[in-house]
């Protein structure tokens, strides 16, 4: 039979590398590459497989903080809150209705270019669910675009002769038609 | 992250979620581009299954005429009647030819006969066009035909039957693109009498109706000793008394087989039964029925008759005073779904329907 004294000791070691008291939930930090240092839930920052890989496979401890250089505080700001909110909504029984409606709203005032940045570090940040949203979220907003709108958002340079694109172009004319005839 | 641009895997990843008209747009964006989308079979293959998944797969309504030439509409817009809605389709270099036959598609490929002997894919969004092997048939008219695909092993199976009529004789063979060949059947085809030529492709297998009142399937899969399997109608379906009956069967939303039927002689009504559970004869009920609300005042059938996943859509002929007028009607279940699109030239010969897609068969 062991000490009250002996119990306590032995919880300590079971609460895991941040040896804080059992039931305080977990946090892990990281800091951007801006220079801000962020406390994530552990369960948000689980969903990020970069995140999760780093601590977990050579069992690093919660203490380290670690350093996201590539992304930059706002981005991290908005992945936190779109992972939190699907952590959230995951077990209900709305689910799919639900985040369609919080997608809707996360996107609406958000300009392509943010998108792209969104993009990248949802890619880096290896989160599944986030990178296809936000990619169809780039796709959707071009689908109706021309050419020229998505070689300057994607930083394309043309490479084609005026030949070769008139070519091109001629080879399917109905592709050409219908466009949104609008917005840099 | 700072001003950077996007590595390609990601670029390629976003273009994976746009429809195939976005796509064929954005080849002249640059040759890196132009390369992806038209020549990487993985790229196109993400790209099908994602509109696949998401069910945003564009419909599009092929049709052949012997002016001769190919155009296609938009099955998915509300619209038939826009004459800009209409594409027009050039096909790279075909043989010189009378007819163009679509013999069916599958995942965006169609498969066209030429003068009932040569036959080709095309893709009609990608414009790839590949001559298939010689079927080896006597010089005959096609009159049996359908298109499938076995997805386990990605084949593509072309079903074609050539017959001739003087002597009532006729040739079976299968096209598989995985084997690259044609497979002549020895297969017991004379007690058939079938009431179209297209077959309709669901579950790995083509259907037919046939005269005798019953669905004649015949299983692409089968390696040898080929044979064809029957499917019973609806119970009492042919209860009409002394009206005359048309049937049409199609594929309807969920991918059940079904049964549209209408009365021969200007009926303005069809009904569409769908069989629940595919194979069991009382799975099949009536599931609705669409009213062709304008039908023209004159005499009027319908000709080819191609029944979708909510709504049907037939080329109906115009008995005018000294001439036939032909027209593509779309019969949707409401009311403001039904559009119709006349047209007086040429002959329409045949309708398939097709989705857009990257995909072509690989060398």
């Amino acid at each position: 039979m062991s000490t009250p004294a002996e119990n306590e000791a032995s919880i300590k070691q079971e609460s895991g590398p941040s040896g804080t008291v059992q039931d305080k939930p977990k946090k892990i930090v990281v800091r951007t590459g801006d220079g801000e240092v962020f406390e994530l839930k552990e369960e948000v920052a689980m969903e990020m497989e970069t995140i999760k890989t780093f601590f977990m496979e050579d069992n690093i401890s919660y203490e380290t903080v670690m350093p996201l250089t590539n992304v930059d505080s706002w981005e991290l700001v908005k992945v936190i809150e779109y992972c939190s909110k699907y952590v959230e909504l995951k077990n209900k029984e709305n689910f799919h209705k639900e985040l369609k409606a919080f997608q809707d709203e996360f996107v609406k005032s958000m300009s392509p270019k943010t998108l792209l940045s969104l993009s990248n570090v949802a890619n880096y940040l290896e989160i599944k669910y986030f990178l296809d949203f936000i990619c169809q979220a780039i796709a959707d907003h071009i689908k109706s675009k021309d050419v020229e709108y998505v070689r300057e958002l994607f930083g394309v340079e043309n490479d084609f002769t005026e030949e070769e694109y008139e070519m091109a172009k001629t080879e399917a004319p109905w592709a050409h038609e219908n466009l949104d005839k609008d917005l840099y | 992250m700072a001003e950077t641009t996007l590595p390609v895997e990601l670029i390629v990843l976003i273009l994976t979620w746009l429809p195939v008209k976005s796509l064929i747009r954005f080849t002249c964006v640059s040759k890196r581009f132009h390369s992806i989308i038209l020549s990487d079979p993985n790229f196109a293959k993400s790209q099908f299954r994602v509109a696949h998944d998401r069910k945003t797969l564009a419909q599009r309504l092929l049709y052949s005429s012997t002016v001769p030439k190919l155009e296609s509409l938009d099955l998915d817009s509300p619209s038939f009647k826009h004459p800009s809605s209409v594409r027009k389709h050039k096909l790279p270099s075909a043989p010189a030819h009378d007819d163009v036959l679509p013999l069916g598609s599958c995942n965006g490929i169609v498969f066209l006969a030429f003068d009932d002997k040569i036959i080709y894919s095309w893709n009609p969004s990608t414009g790839f066009f590949k001559k298939l092997p010689d079927p080896g048939f006597s010089p005959n008219k096609i009159s049996v035909y359908g298109v499938g695909q076995l997805p386990a092993t990605d084949d593509y199976r072309v079903f074609v039957v050539s017959t001739d009529y003087a002597d009532d004789k006729n040739e079976l063979a299968m096209f598989s693109s995985r084997a690259k060949a044609w497979k002549k059947l020895e297969v017991d085809f004379d007690e058939f009498c079938f009431c179209s030529n297209q077959g309709i492709h669901l579950n790995e297998a083509l259907h037919w109706l046939d005269t005798s009142k019953e669905i004649v399937a015949f299983d692409l899969g089968q390696e040898e000793k080929h044979k064809f399997r029957k499917m019973l109608l609806p119970r009492d379906f042919n209860d009409g008394g002394g009206d005359y009956y048309e049937n049409h069967l199609g594929v309807s939303a969920g991918g059940y087989l079904s049964l549209a039927r209408n009365l021969y002689v200007c009926g303005d009504s069809v009904d569409i039964w769908v069989m629940g559970e595919y194979g069991v004869r009382d799975s099949w009920t009536k599931r609705f029925n669409l009213k062709f609300s304008h039908p023209p005042r004159q005499d009027w059938n319908f000709n080819s008759v191609l029944v979708l996943e909510t709504t049907m859509v037939a080329e109906i002929y115009v008995h005018k005073r000294h001439e036939i007028g032909r027209g593509l009607v779309k019969i949707g279940k409401k009311e403001e779904d039904t559009r119709s699109m006349y047209k007086d030239e040429g002959d329409w010969l045949n309708m398939i329907q097709y989705q857009e897609s990257l995909l072509r068969i690989e060398d």
